[in-house]
């Protein structure tokens, strides 16, 4: 049975290069732009999801900006619904790691792996994802 | 091949019924709300979006159609037809009234 991923994406040009991937590599694929679409997605496909891959930076909501790090919220209500989930962003482009310090930190908190790639590499996102939902 | 068509209202039973007699095809149809899921259980090979208008949980009226559209796109491969049907001939819809045309989108 084909693992059905959600990526949490804005930017349609990596929307794009996530999809090739992930569906390339014998998977499906649900996509969301913002936080809003990203929680509804969630709850409607709870127990069906097998992992999620999300950016940090996008909208609360789609046409806002992508100030805000709404992924940090992604991980949590991934979390909570005890659903695999992987980071996938550019702390270069950002200028900052702050994301990954963040992430780490829940990791001790929850005692669960959170990859999380700072290069923007969605195989290697998916790849440490998939190792996750193969052991669970 | 397998053709989903997605629709809130009666309208897609009798398009069903009618590409049942011109086509040889397996039809499952679904609502906007369920259209994503159903997509990624069911794999079809063809799919019809019905243009919608209706009311959202916070009721205001909203147009499905797009929604759907974009979403299931997102998802769907490109060995994967989709085709957005409904009561107009602008905005890349295939005019819903004219079978042949619905067809001839579907590449039948």
């Amino acid at each position: 049975m084909k693992n059905i991923i959600l990526v949490v994406e804005d930017k349609k040009s990596e929307q794009m290069i996530a999809k090739e991937i992930i569906l390339g590599n014998g998977n499906k694929i649900i996509i969301a732009d913002a936080l809003d679409k990203a929680e509804s997605f969630i709850e409607q496909f709870s127990g069906k999801l097998s992992g999620i891959i999300t950016d940090i930076h996008f909208p609360l909501t789609d046409g806002r900006s992508a100030d805000e790090a709404n992924g940090v919220s992604v991980v949590l209500t991934a979390l909570t619904h005890n659903i695999p989930c992987a980071v996938c962003t550019d702390d270069v482009a950002h200028g900052k790691q702050y994301i990954s310090l963040i992430v780490e930190r829940l990791e001790k908190l929850v005692s669960q792996n959170i990859p999380v790639s700072s290069s923007k590499d969605w195989l290697e996102s998916l790849q440490q994802l998939t190792k996750i939902i193969e052991v669970e | 091949m397998k053709l989903l068509i997605i629709d809130d209202g009666i309208f897609s039973t009798g398009l069903a019924l009618v590409l049942n007699q011109s086509i040889e095809c397996d039809i499952i149809m679904s609502s906007h709300k369920d259209a994503l899921e159903t997509f990624l259980l069911e794999e079809p090979t063809h799919i019809l979006v019905c243009e919608s208008w209706g009311e959202t949980a916070d009721g205001k009226t909203a147009e499905f159609g797009g929604i759907t559209f974009e979403d299931i796109n997102n998802s769907a491969g490109a060995e994967v037809t989709i085709r957005r049907v409904g009561f107009d001939k602008e905005n890349d819809l295939v005019y819903l009234f004219e079978i042949e045309d619905v067809l001839a989108s579907l590449q039948i």
